[in-house]
């Protein structure tokens, strides 16, 4: 996947998830029978032989997977992309903030999901360099 | 006390407008007064307020990598010449601003306004004796600049560079009959600046092997690469650049991962 029609990709899927993630505040919920909606994170900051990197220059994008097991593989195909930092303008428009993505609006990957199951999520950081992390400790998402 | 212990945050966010000043090539960037604390409390008027301006080619305003462009200057605005400086070696930089009183105290830095230099001056066109211009309109550049650790390397110091195979000409017609050639570059230099280049090889292939010791790269440090076609005596212009930090093995898997609830 070209890095532009990942971008778009991102884009989008980021789009839907802020227009369905509404208004309001968060907090965060211990148990899957809460409605849970969002998966948080935080940015790799060093590599897997521990030397320091920055999140900000090395991560492209992130992949989100899901299976119906923890047993997420190298073969598995991601179910929806987001890039790694979105841009927060101020009021006039042209000057921004740039901030890193650090959650993602599980509603999002619905389609990808039969209701009544119990399913397994886990995301992989891409570097810019198109190198991918190894996979984040699974986290359960009960739609029963 | 308690107004001024608070971060300057936001006191510039209507900083800037770029405009051309007249009858010179330089531009000026120019910001909001600032004449209260966050809080809203005035700054006391015996406390002097200057500014400080920076660029950067980073949209994220890395300290590292800020650039002066005035400080400590008390106009709301500052002009400046890209070609003067090393601005115009970016296709896009971006501007930033922080208060200083004369208390010492600071504000942090303003939210990023880009700008795209103009382009680095050209060379001056070709004598009258020179051939025509190439009606193809000239090779494109190499798109999709990626890179891997090679399959066959028996420790991380073997990387293969690849890209997409440059198939047509910038106006769209075919190559056909002729082998496209590909040389490959690496710099420090973000902005690729073409005395900063080192050539790291050429291939005719769609991908390059090289060792990291060989070409003199230092584990960690980041470097860029970027290519460039070539069909006999015509070189395409530079890709795109592709950021690397040397033989990392890709970032860290995401950690603390928990599931959020949102109020709809």
């Amino acid at each position: 996947m070209s890095r532009f029609s990942v971008r778009l990709t991102v884009s989008v899927i980021f789009l839907i998830g802020i227009i369905l993630s509404g208004c309001g505040g968060s907090g965060e919920v211990s148990q899957a029978s809460a409605p849970i909606t969002a998966i948080a994170w935080e940015p790799p900051t060093v590599d897997p032989d521990g030397s320091p990197m920055d999140s900000r220059r090395d991560i492209d994008y992130y992949e989100f997977f899901l299976r119906t097991d923890q047993n997420f593989t190298d073969d598995d195909l991601p179910v929806a992309h987001v890039s790694g930092f979105y841009d927060v303008f101020e009021p006039d428009g042209k000057s921004f903030t740039r901030k890193l993505t650090k959650e993602f609006v599980l509603d999002n990957l619905l389609p990808f999901t039969e209701k009544g199951k119990k399913y397994y999520v886990s995301l992989r950081a891409v570097g810019v360099d198109g190198i991918k992390s190894g996979f984040m400790v699974p986290l359960a998402w009960d739609l029963s | 006390m308690k107004s001024k212990s608070i971060a300057f945050l936001g006191i510039l966010l209507f900083a800037s407008a770029l405009t051309r000043a007249a009858l010179a090539e330089t531009r000026q960037l120019s910001w909001s007064a600032v004449t209260t604390y966050t809080d809203g409390t005035p700054i006391e008027a015996e406390n002097t307020v200057s500014y400080t301006a920076c660029w950067s080619n980073d949209p994220w305003l890395a300290a590292d990598t800020l650039r002066p462009l005035v400080s400590s200057t008390t106009a709301t605005s500052a002009t400046f010449d890209p070609a003067a400086g090393e601005m115009v070696n970016f296709q896009t930089i971006y501007f930033t601003v922080k208060t200083v009183l004369g208390t010492g105290e600071a504000s942090i830095f303003s939210a990023a306004l880009p700008y795209d230099p103009p382009p680095a001056p050209t060379d001056p066109p070709p004598a009258p004796t020179d051939p025509p211009t190439d009606p193809s309109g000239g090779l494109i550049a190499p798109a999709n600049l990626g890179i891997a650790v090679a399959s066959n390397s028996p420790s991380t110091k073997t990387w293969q560079l690849f890209w997409d195979p440059v198939t047509i000409y910038r106006n769209g017609t075919t190559v056909e009959g002729e082998t496209v050639q590909y040389k490959l570059y690496w710099t420090t230099d973000a902005g690729l600046s073409p005395g900063s280049l080192t050539l790291l090889g050429s291939s005719t292939d769609t991908s390059f092997t090289f060792d990291t010791d060989a070409a003199g790269m230092i584990k960690n440090e980041r470097i860029y690469f970027a290519a460039k076609s070539v069909l006999g005596n015509e070189e395409s212009a530079l890709s795109a650049a592709l950021s690397w930090r040397v033989s990392n093995k890709g970032p860290g898997a995401p950690g603390q991962g928990r599931l959020v609830g949102k109020a709809k």
